[in-house]
């Protein structure tokens, strides 16, 4: 337990009319709850935002080229960089005409001083089944497409998902980066070379793997048992008694409702939060659309 | 069945397990057979505490809460510790931990056989345990498995067959005491429609629950 | 081996694209190609871009890259109560980590978690530390510990020499008193043609290496340099062969790079110092 960090730029505070607040820093630190609350009596947060406000949204595709698909997403100072690298195996025996998908996310040291650098904690390892999950339920690339001769060779996408800068939503964030990244990824095309059954790769050519769905991850914490507040930062998530992440296509399926525990919801609430999910679907699908675009003149 | 005292708020330096282990079938059938029958998913709850907690992990606001799964064979992996989180954090919402600070209470859920609904057969038999235990709770919770087939019907407590042949399989917390939503996680996808359907069943599923709940209570205490 | 419980796991084998690919993978023809292209400037130094304070999370933070492709984020907290109370002991910790991203090198990704991995990660964090603590006033913290985090996304060569910078960076932005930055600068010796004999002077030492030159020296070196003081922190290297005489003028090369490297990285720290005030 450390001193206070110090402030490095001041947040925006909100509209003038909330006069207790003024010079209310000391009660940010003290009693953050009661802080926040203030806020939120009047439909805001300390960062400026409205309550079903999300942070601002960038994506950057490709940064990494030692990847064979790379994205970096930030939201807000949420930092997440997600590298997706293709190897080759021979598929389960189970299922042979298959490849495999394998998510990993690693929540490093670096990214907030809660995680201890080594294994994969708690929290990483839960947003990896997440993951994993995602990807399984929205069926965002079909499987079979990865297998190259059945029973014989399949590809294999290990997409390792790093948190560089930890403030609050990671699932949003991961999930964004893992659809960026998988749209990024070129895949050499392979050959089976009929007479010596080896396989043969040709690096120059390069295709670009079929997306069938676009899952978007929308986060909301739970305050003080009733406030539904969208995109929370890690402040907030501390302060909430809970969450909920719904993950959509653009069917307006549901890939996921995610609410591990914390204050219960009424049925009523949860439609709340698949209908602005799906509004938020729209938004992330149109800037990753945008953002692929501007890539593909090259 | 042995009825065990009360546990005291504060730490119990040397607790052994202090509270019973509870055995609970998946949802009643109507016809109310208890014990696991060859096929049934079961699951073993141990309860520890409220008990001396390791400094780092010493909480001033409230008790500790800990929870092991133990999946049948294997040690457990990723995707026991990604349900960890979510019983650990549903039992969080009921426990009223600030009458137990700095104790640890830890769940210890122990899969015997897994034939599908396996995690709300978790949280039931994780909820009996802390009833059993006598800790006190804001309101008890069952877990309510509920499988969309591909004609669209509902099939509530599916077995693993009828899991894997649906195109959705969710699983929701319930609260007793206002049939809230304490818990989701859902597997293959569905329409919100569909998804509020399986909601509605599974909070009517959940009454039964608890009457069951009611009724072990009641032959325990009469039977001591 | 033992299985890692903590990650998901593909199949227990699996093989990079590269090795099925269907021209020649000697490792040779390629990198001949280009480097028999352009042969390129020893002393050249790869364009370096660094920036200080930008993650949120971290009381200091940089980022460092090398045109070319070496990119390194590194991440300072200052200083804390040490773990374990030192007694008598004066002088604070420096504690260094450093991660290698799955995908950071081209070809096989390695296991992270597996024991060749850990490995390599704790070489490295070894290094930067030994480079880092001269640079420190650790006297100024007594019983305390300082962290250093630093995560390599991609690595094109002379990647330690970038951790060094940005992590030395990180430390200047958390406000952690330093006597000097310590500036990271890579070199290697390509190995010696057919013509060798007595030929030291043929033997050019490369500057800040790219992936490909890396993997095929004979010898390799990262000079750590304390500019204002004129002082050399850590020199790490090794290698086949080579003239004592060679490596002093390596060591001489490196100094100077890290020379002019120093005015890029003291500009970064201004720039981030000005921003924090501005804001």
């Amino acid at each position: 337990v450390g001193a206070p960090r110090p402030q490095r730029s001041p947040r925006r505070e909100g509209p003038g009319l909330l006069g207790p607040c003024c010079g209310a820093a000391p009660l940010r630190t003290v009693e953050p709850l009661e802080y926040y609350r203030r806020f939120l009596k009047e439909n805001c947060r300390p960062d400026g935002r409205e309550l079903g406000e999300f942070r601002a949204t960038t994506v950057n595709i490709g940064s990494i080229t030692t990847a064979d698909g790379s994205a970096l997403v930030k939201l807000g100072n949420t930092t997440v960089i997600c590298g997706v690298k293709a190897e080759l195996a021979a598929p389960a025996l189970d299922s042979a005409n298959k490849g495999y998908i394998v998510p990993n996310v690693e929540l490093p040291s670096l990214c907030s001083t809660r995680f201890r650098s080594g294994p994969p904690g708690e929290e990483a390892q839960a947003a990896s089944q997440f993951i994993a999950d995602v990807i399984e339920n929205s069926q965002i690339i079909a499987k079979e497409d990865l297998c190259i001769a059945d029973g014989k060779l399949a590809w294999v996408l290990y997409c390792d998902i790093i948190c560089l800068d930890y403030d609050g939503n990671i699932l949003d964030a991961s999930t964004f980066a893992l659809l960026a990244a998988l749209k990024n990824v070129q895949l050499p095309s392979v050959t089976i070379n009929e007479e010596t059954g080896l396989s043969e790769v040709n690096l120059k050519q390069k295709n670009p793997l079929v997306i069938r769905k676009h899952p978007v991850a929308t986060s909301f914490a739970i305050f003080d048992d009733t406030l539904l507040i969208v995109d929370p930062t890690a402040e907030e998530e501390d302060l909430a008694t809970g969450t909920v992440t719904v993950v959509t296509d653009e069917d307006d399926r549901l890939c996921s409702v995610h609410k591990p525990g914390g204050s219960p919801l009424t049925g009523a609430k949860l439609q709340d939060c698949i209908s602005r999910a799906i509004t938020r679907h729209k938004e992330v699908k149109k800037l990753i659309d945008k953002v692929i675009k501007s890539i593909k003149p090259k | 069945m042995v009825l065990l005292p009360r546990p005291t708020p504060g730490p119990v330096p040397s607790a052994g397990p202090s509270s019973s282990l509870s055995r609970c079938p998946r949802i009643p059938s109507p016809g109310g057979t208890l014990s696991p029958l060859p096929g049934d998913t079961s699951v073993l709850a141990g309860l520890y505490g409220p008990a001396e907690v390791k400094g780092s992990r010493e909480s001033p606001d409230g008790a500790t809460v800990e929870v092991l799964l133990r999946p049948k064979v294997g040690l457990p992996g990723v995707a026991e510790r990604s349900r960890e989180q979510l019983l650990r954090r549903t039992f969080e919402a009921v426990l009223l931990g600030s009458l137990h600070p700095r104790t640890s209470i830890t769940v210890v859920l122990q899969v015997l056989s897994d034939a599908g609904s396996l995690l709300a057969c978790c949280l039931n038999a994780a909820c009996m345990g802390l009833l059993d235990a006598g800790l006190p709770l804001s309101s008890l919770f069952c877990g309510v498995t509920c499988a969309l087939d591909p004609h669209g019907d509902i099939i509530l407590d599916p077995t693993a067959r009828q899991e894997q042949e649906a195109h959705a399989v969710l699983t929701f917390a319930i609260d007793s005491a206002q049939r809230k939503v304490l818990a989701t996680t859902t597997r293959g996808s569905c329409s919100a429609e569909e998804m509020q359907r399986c909601l509605v069943a599974a909070q009517r599923a959940a009454d039964t629950i608890f009457q069951f709940y009611r009724d072990c209570v009641q032959r325990k205490y009469s039977k001591s | 081996m033992p299985l890692d419980h903590r990650r998901l796991r593909g199949p227990d084998e699996s093989q990079p694209p590269e090795l099925w690919a269907a021209q020649p993978r000697d490792g040779g023809g390629g990198e001949a190609e280009e480097s028999g292209a352009a042969p390129r400037d020893p002393c050249a130094l790869r364009p370096l871009f660094a920036r200080a304070g930008l993650l949120s999370q971290a009381e200091g933070s940089a980022y460092v890259e090398l045109s070319g492709g070496t990119k390194v984020l590194c991440a300072a907290w200052g200083p804390r109560e040490a773990a374990e109370p030192g007694g008598a002991v004066a002088a604070g910790r420096l504690l260094c980590d450093f991660r290698r991203a799955p995908f950071c090198a081209r070809g096989a990704r390695p296991r992270p978690g597996g024991a060749a991995e850990r490995e390599a990660e704790r070489e490295a964090a070894a290094a930067l530390r030994e480079a880092l603590e001269p640079a420190v006033r650790l006297s100024r913290y007594p019983r305390a510990r300082l962290a250093v985090s630093a995560l390599l996304l991609q690595d094109g060569g002379s990647a330690l020499a970038a951790a060094i910078s940005a992590a030395s960076l990180a430390l200047a932005d958390a406000g952690v008193e330093m006597y000097d930055l310590a500036v990271g600068c890579a070199l290697c010796r390509p190995p010696r043609g057919d013509g060798d004999g007595d030929g030291s002077a043929a033997e050019p030492w490369l500057l800040q290496p790219g992936e490909a030159e890396e993997r095929g020296s004979a010898a390799r070196l990262t000079v750590a340099l304390l500019p204002a003081l004129n002082q050399v922190s850590a020199v790490l290297g090794g290698g086949r062969g080579g003239e004592p005489e060679g490596w002093g003028r390596a060591l001489r090369l490196g100094v100077e790079g890290c020379q002019r490297l120093y005015p890029v990285l003291r500009h970064c720290l201004l720039r981030a110092a000005r921003r924090r005030d501005g804001a």
